[in-house]
């Protein structure tokens, strides 16, 4: 099984390997099948409440006829949360539990967390999909549907790879946890929040999130801004009388441009190691802007637009929002008529995101390298995580380090005609069956 | 040019300009307590309908009491009005009359229309306004509300004018009608050419809409555009897949604003229009009112932006010919884009009345008329000057025989802006301004 390249020494006997890989090939159709009947399922996040209880159930009864020990709770009963630092409020758990298997290994080795979301954003449109985005449907190799690549595909590869590691004969020694959590999707995170604080913990996470084959060592934080700006209104025919609020908001646009290229000059040694953005560092990602009203021809007398702005993991979230504040006023500031009648800068209402990062030299890092460079013949790449998601909890809030892993790229997933390459689920099964027994150990 | 048609103010039998303007002056309380009233009515024009019922009974009374000869009528009430090539179908007219009310003269002399709408923009809410928008506030030597510019003081003067001469006894060798009409706010229109089609016709009208006591033969046309500019989705984090409309949308507005630079180069001659202090820019393009780009619940790089906007056109232009010149220059221009090459923004005339630039010829009487009775009232020559707003002007200047120039207090920076207002002193000039124009045009 080798290929040539230069790697650690994988714990893993290369019999133990060829058992697992085996495993998992027979199991492809139950893989394709199991994921069909999740993404036909459809569990929509709604703030403040989501559908996930039917999909949930399915998954429940899943893990109890394979004779796993089961935990069913909804995140607001677990004792203490909503005191808890990492606890959003004012979200709406009815129906909607975590459910919690765990795997006791014989002792003496490194325990693991399996961790994936069930619930999906919503499907939007119909018209823009061209198949049912809940029928699961295969064309070409891809399987359809709305939570098929985000993360349907890591709930089953990740759950599938276990039960190939017990089918091989494989007793591992550490104890190995599968989390399919709630109310990821939409800025939540009290699901993953609620299995940290009930008290799973382990030596290492892998969050199954799609990451196209590669580990996210990494995630970025960031915040969510509206910008406010009034503007003097005269009849369209004397417009050069008047001060466009549009103007203005292109002018503090181009503030958001500055800082961009400010944050690329901080980091002096080039961006951050694992950032694979052509910008690393975003701030004019305006995604909605208005200004003045279809029926006032006058210049616009009031705009407004809302965007995020990136952090990096290890930073000091307040001092560079802080700093960040500072810059767009002062930016302002140089033009007389915003100078005299300032924006109103305000972070939207929601989770902050931190940035957290995990040593890129961690076990569990090593490990799942190794085992998709077995599988594919290409060694993941260490990456940073563009988009947010339940490794932040992991990271911000227990001891459990967490790192993201999964197959399917994220282009399509929130979009329509979401899909993931089947190939892809059954490599990464097998890249995580190795990983399993790599890092917990083989008694 | 204009000095030899200096007026014949100053020398007319009995009824010198001293004496109009002491009348006027003695006056004054009640010119303000006119365009107060006015102001206090409320006559939003709100399509299809409007509220001028109430403000045109009231001047009817007004009109009444002037002894003069009375005509109301609703604009669609005119035969044969709906196939008029001037009217604007789709608009009611139910309690909303135009009120006319004709001095007549003797023959021999010129006849002249003074001409105001009585209708007003809506106020919008009174929490962006310092004094109530319909309480007609007098202080600071200025009368505040909405309607206060635009134009109620413009119909106050003209009527007072008429008073002011009426009780000097003046016996006019030429008719004066005074028109209050309905529906010219918001592209209507329809109530000044039904007093056109009614028959009412002149040797010249006076539209008193604000000028801020400029004489303004002229005022431009244009369209309303509405433009759709597309771009990609992608999610914030990845906004580097994605196309941005609102990116999209600044490139059109650059090309808004280069077209605006290509008009100024081709009309720096233009008549009435090419005075850099007054217009910085002589043809507007870059006027955008309206912006949305994007969805509040989908972080993503936005997929489509709508704008809104105007594009001037100036008198004696073909307007059919500049509007194809500047679509074609917005294509040409974006399509230096490569996203917008292959999806351009799609442009489309808002569905209005046209508006076409009008003027009078420079050497017409009636501009000389007014520059002489201005500064005889004020001392100060007006400024002959282009209007920067379309007005009822237009209606006399493309479907009548009559040819109509504006003149009135106020200033247009202030009209369908909160907090509108016009100065008292301004109101009274331009009383005294009318009252002189009618005995100098119209003889007595």
């Amino acid at each position: 099984m080798s290929h040539g390249y230069v790697t650690r020494v994988h714990e893993l006997t290369e019999s133990v390997v060829a058992r697992l890989l085996d495993s998992v090939e027979a199991a492809r159709d139950e893989i394709v099948r199991r994921l069909q009947q999740l993404v036909r399922i459809p569990s929509e996040t709604r703030p403040p409440s989501g559908d996930e209880l039917a999909a949930q159930r399915y998954v429940e009864h899943w893990f109890r006829e394979l004779g796993w020990d089961v935990d069913v709770f909804e995140p607001w009963d677990v004792p203490g949360i909503k005191d808890h630092p990492g606890w959003w409020p004012g979200l709406d758990y009815e129906d909607r539990p975590n459910v919690v298997a765990r795997c006791p290994g014989t002792g003496g080795g490194k325990s693991l967390i399996l961790n994936g979301h069930i619930d999906v954003v919503p499907a939007g449109p119909r018209e823009l999909w061209s198949v049912d985005p809940y029928g699961g449907e295969i064309r070409n190799g891809h399987l359809f549907g709305r939570g098929a690549a985000d993360m349907k595909a890591g709930i089953v590869a990740m759950t599938v790879a276990l039960i190939c590691v017990q089918r091989s004969g494989i007793r591992l020694k550490g104890d190995v946890t599968v989390e399919s959590v709630v109310n990821e999707e939409l800025g939540g995170f009290n699901g993953t929040l609620a299995c940290c604080v009930a008290g799973y913990e382990a030596d290492a996470a892998i969050v199954t999130e799609p990451t196209g084959g590669d580990v996210v060592v990494a995630t970025k934080g960031g915040q969510a801004y509206r910008v406010k700006i009034t503007g003097e209104a005269v009849h369209h025919g004397m417009w050069w009388r008047g001060q466009s609020a549009l103007d203005k908001a292109l002018i503090l646009k181009d503030g958001l441009r500055d800082w961009e290229q400010l944050r690329t000059q901080q980091f002096e040694q080039g961006p951050h190691e694992y950032s694979e953005s052509p910008l690393p560092y975003l701030a004019d990602t305006v995604w909605y802007l208005r200004a003045g009203t279809p029926d006032l021809m006058a210049t616009p007398a009031d705009a407004e637009f809302e965007f995020w702005v990136e952090l990096m993991p290890d930073e000091d979230r307040e001092e560079v929002l802080h700093r960040f504040e500072a810059h767009l006023r002062g930016f302002a500031n140089h033009e007389p008529y915003l100078k005299m009648n300032p924006p109103s800068i305000d972070r939207m209402r929601m989770r902050p995101f931190t940035g957290t990062q995990v040593d890129s030299d961690h076990e569990i890092i090593r490990s799942l390298i190794d085992s998709g460079g077995k599988v594919t013949g290409r060694k993941p790449e260490r990456i940073m995580g563009n988009a947010a998601n339940d490794a932040m909890i992991f990271n911000l809030y227990s001891s459990t380090p967490a790192v993201v892993y999964g197959a399917g790229s994220t282009l399509t997933a929130h979009a329509p005609d979401e899909q993931i390459l089947i190939e892809d689920v059954i490599a990464m099964t097998k890249c995580l069956a190795l990983t399993i027994s790599d890092f917990c150990g083989v008694k | 040019m204009f000095d030899k048609q200096l007026g014949q103010v100053d020398r007319v039998r009995n009824l010198d300009a001293a004496t109009v303007v002491s009348a006027v002056d003695e006056r004054s309380d009640e010119i303000i307590d006119l365009a107060v009233n006015l102001v206090r009515i409320p006559s939003e024009t709100h399509p299809p309908g409007g509220d001028e019922g109430d403000v045109q009974r009231f001047i009817q009374g007004v009109f009444n009491g002037l002894e003069l000869e009375i005509d109301v009528f609703e604009p669609w009430a005119i035969e044969g009005i709906e196939e008029h090539p001037g009217w604007w179908p789709g608009l009611e007219y139910e309690d909303r009359p135009n009120v006319v009310g004709i001095w007549k003269g003797g023959t021999g002399g010129r006849s002249l229309i003074l001409n105001g709408h009585c209708d007003v923009v809506p106020a919008g809410p009174s929490t962006s306004w310092r004094y109530d928008p319909y309480g007609g506030v007098v202080a600071d030597g200025r009368i505040h509300g909405r309607g206060s510019a635009d134009q109620k003081a413009g119909i106050a003067a003209m009527t007072m004018a008429v008073a002011c001469l009426k009780s000097l006894g003046a016996v006019l060798q030429g008719d004066v009608f005074l028109e209050s009409a309905v529906n010219e706010e918001l592209g209507g229109y329809n109530g000044t050419l039904a007093c056109i089609v009614k028959g009412y016709e002149a040797d010249a009208a006076i539209v008193t809409e604000p000028t801020d006591l400029n004489v303004a033969p002229a005022s431009k046309g244009g369209q309303t555009y509405r433009a759709i500019v597309p771009g990609r989705n992608a999610h914030h984090a990845w906004a580097w897949e994605g196309v941005s409309a609102f990116d999209m949308a600044i490139l059109v507005k650059n090309a808004l604003r280069e077209w605006e630079e290509i008009r100024a180069v081709e009309l720096v001659d233009v008549p009435l229009f090419s005075d850099k202090n007054r217009y910085p820019r002589p043809a507007l393009a870059d006027t955008i009112w309206y912006v949305e780009a994007g969805d509040r619940h989908l972080m993503a790089t936005p997929a489509s932006a709508e704008l809104g906007f105007w594009v001037d056109v100036v008198p004696g232009e073909d307007r059919e010919e500049v509007l194809r010149r500047f679509e074609d220059h917005v294509a040409e221009s974006t399509s230096r884009d490569p996203f917008l090459a292959g999806h351009p923004p799609q442009l489309e005339r808002a569905l209005m009345r046209p508006f076409t630039g009008v003027t009078v010829p420079l050497d017409h009487p009636i501009i000389g008329v007014l520059q002489g009775a201005h500064e005889a009232a004020s001392g100060t020559r007006p400024d002959v000057v282009g209007m920067n707003g379309a007005s009822d002007q237009m209606m006399f200047n493309l479907f009548s025989d009559t040819p109509a120039v504006v003149y009135g207090p106020g200033n247009g920076k202030v009209a369908h802006s909160p907090d509108e207002y016009v100065e008292i002193d301004d109101v009274i000039t331009a009383t005294k301004t009318l009252a002189l124009a009618i005995l100098d045009f119209c003889g007595h």
